[in-house]
């Protein structure tokens, strides 16, 4: 003759329930989001007392840690103990009209040796700043776009490159290794000390006694 | 306006403030209160002949009803509303005339509104200052020693009191107790851990069974009817043997086994609880907060989750005695009773099994139209024997 399901201690029941980000700067730094639980706890207009959620997924260990936090003023899902005594949030709640694969595609368009841009291949994550990281599940092309519009690309056949917003690359190919500076700058290497060896073991070896040279060929002006 | 009837009896129903225009003898009604339910309740039979009473909406759900009711000695009032009017029996087919059932409710239900909101307080002071607002009878409330952030989700106060703070009411006075949360039948309410309603109190009334009586005869501390019975196996199989875990302040499992003896802590005397059962096995699994989170209250709402989930165990033990209309004898007060063991009640040898302490759970209060009575569902968790007990070594002890 149970009277409630008070009479027992059951295993931690969980209610699943949408939330908006009120504050992310958890005092104690240890990943903490403040939210407001929609509608349930609309009518607390002191926000102190609105609840502090932490992940309810985390790569976290004792020796592993990983921070990522949602947006303050996104909508959220977060589970709740039915007793309301703890709160975990999952992430953020999905809406079509914040989902523009466009804005990716045109991000990507700034790479030009992309080869592939298809929707389903793409895995991809844009952040609040405007950079991008991407990975294409098909080619293997992986790359970071700064909001700057400077990037670093591998492709798919794992050449890398890094080009910033004026255009200044250094580009690793199956020629080798290409320097391109946009700007007329000079290319400037600083070093205590530089060695330049080419295949045939021709040198150039800069250091503070001075400049050697050391070639099996002759030095022309 | 209550009067007396009989000489004997004080009644009084009055419907929106205005006295029922029916003698006694017209209607039947019955009492309830239980520390296992918020609300109390009662149940009107009413011979609306006429139809008359239906007619001008007298009990349409939702009307207020008080009912006032005892003998010279005491008398108990309380409030209630109409929970849902219907004529199972209708004696003219062509009016609405019949006997009438009424159930009612305490109106406490009546005032109910969802709230969304938060406190950062004591459980009893939440609790105290959510009741203060209705005009109960009196209010009696045991401290606690929960101080954290309680959320009122779009709950009403009685489902937030029930739902959300009591699984977790502790406080170091209850002695690892369960607390109870309960309105009378005289509109009294109560927030009382089982330390304070049992093992702190006096008994109210010491009944001694005279059997083969008629209750007319019976005098305020004599019940002419007795049965007992105990919980179901079934029942309690949740409590007799706990592994209960969760995950320390250094992300570690942990778990703690307890037994159905083990409460409350503060009664350290050798007790039987009537159960012969293979104890060591495990007989339930539950989950305590962990302490994911950094906050002050886990270890003393942990301990709360453990003592008011063993409420249950408290009334495993039950007797069941119908005693002359004594409106003093309601749900939370304790009782002291002495079953003889011969079937005359002037034999001082008293029945060890079932004399004793027993903690009124249900209090009913009857009136028959003629007659008054008092029927009560006592309870309590273990049996104090001597030592030389017949079999008492098959039974669980301390």
């Amino acid at each position: 003759m149970k009277n409630t399901s008070n009479d027992t201690i059951e295993y931690e029941e969980l209610i699943l329930r949408k939330a908006k980000v009120i504050d992310i700067n958890d005092s104690d730094k240890q990943g903490k989001v403040k939210i407001r639980i929609l509608p349930d706890n609309d009518g607390i207009t002191d926000e102190s007392l609105l609840p502090w959620a932490i992940p309810f997924f985390s790569h976290n260990s004792n020796k592993v840690m990983s921070n990522d936090l949602p947006e303050v003023n996104s909508n959220i899902r977060v589970l709740i103990r039915k007793d309301w005594q703890r709160f975990y949030y999952l992430g953020n709640r999905y809406h079509y009209s914040n989902f523009n694969f466009d804005t990716i595609t045109s991000l990507l368009n700034n790479i030009s040796s992309v080869d592939n841009k298809e929707y389903k291949n793409l895995v991809f994550r844009l952040y609040l700043d405007g950079s991008l990281d991407f990975h294409n599940n098909s080619t293997g092309e992986h790359g970071y776009i700064h909001s700057s519009g400077s990037y670093f690309f591998m492709d798919k056949d794992g050449y890398a490159i890094y080009e910033d917003s004026s255009g200044n690359e250094i580009k690793n190919t199956s020629n080798g290794i290409e320097v391109f500076d946009s700007n007329n700058n000079d290319v400037v290497l600083k070093s205590s000390g530089i060695e330049i060896t080419d295949s045939n073991n021709n040198t150039i070896k800069m250091s503070s006694s001075g400049i050697e040279l050391n070639s099996h060929l002759k030095v022309t002006k | 306006m209550a009067s007396l009837y009989n000489e004997r009896y004080t009644i009084g129903i009055t419907i929106e403030g205005k006295d029922l225009d029916s003698a006694p003898s017209n209607y039947s009604f019955i009492m309830k209160d239980s520390i296992n339910s918020l609300l109390p309740t009662a149940m009107i039979t009413f011979k609306d002949l006429t139809g008359q009473f239906n007619e001008y909406l007298s009990f349409t759900n939702g009307v207020k009803i008080n009912i006032t009711y005892g003998d010279k000695d005491s008398t108990i009032k309380c409030p209630y509303v109409v929970m849902r009017n219907s004529t199972p029996e209708q004696i003219k087919p062509d009016n609405a005339g019949g006997l009438i059932e009424i159930p009612l409710i305490h109106e406490y239900l009546y005032y109910q509104s969802k709230q969304s909101t938060a406190f950062k307080d004591e459980i009893s002071n939440i609790i105290k200052n959510k009741v203060k607002k209705y005009s109960f009878n009196s209010i009696n409330i045991d401290s606690t020693l929960n101080k954290g952030i309680w959320y009122q989700p779009y709950l009403t106060d009685i489902d937030f009191m029930t739902k959300i703070l009591m699984p977790f009411p502790y406080s170091s006075d209850s002695e690892n107790s369960p607390y109870y949360l309960f309105i009378d039948s005289n509109n009294d309410f109560y927030f009382k851990s089982y330390k304070k309603l049992f093992i702190d109190a006096n008994p109210v009334q010491t009944m001694i069974l005279v059997p083969n009586t008629t209750l007319d005869t019976l005098k305020k501390n004599t019940f002419s009817i007795f049965n007992s019975t105990q919980l179901s196996i079934m029942d309690i199989k949740d409590q007799l043997h706990r592994l209960l875990f969760n995950f320390d302040k250094d992300d570690t499992y942990q778990d703690v086994q307890d037994y159905i003896s083990d409460y409350p802590k503060s009664v350290t005397d050798a007790k039987y609880i009537p159960i012969t059962w293979k104890i060591d096995n495990i007989t339930y699994v539950g989950e305590l907060l962990s302490y994911d989170i950094d906050v002050d209250n886990t270890k003393n709402n942990n301990l709360g989750l453990m003592n008011n989930s063993m409420k249950i165990a408290y009334g495993l033990d039950k007797v069941i005695l119908i005693t002359n209309v004594n409106t003093n004898l309601r749900s939370g007060k304790k009782l002291e009773i002495k079953v003889p063991t011969g079937k005359d009640s002037k034999q001082t040898d008293t029945s060890q099994r079932y004399s004793g302490d027993y903690l009124i759970e249900t209090a009913y209060h009857k009136w028959t139209g003629s007659m008054g009575k008092t029927i009560l569902v006592a309870s309590r968790e273990s049996i104090k024997l001597s030592d030389n007990y017949s079999r008492s070594s098959i039974l669980i002890t301390r």
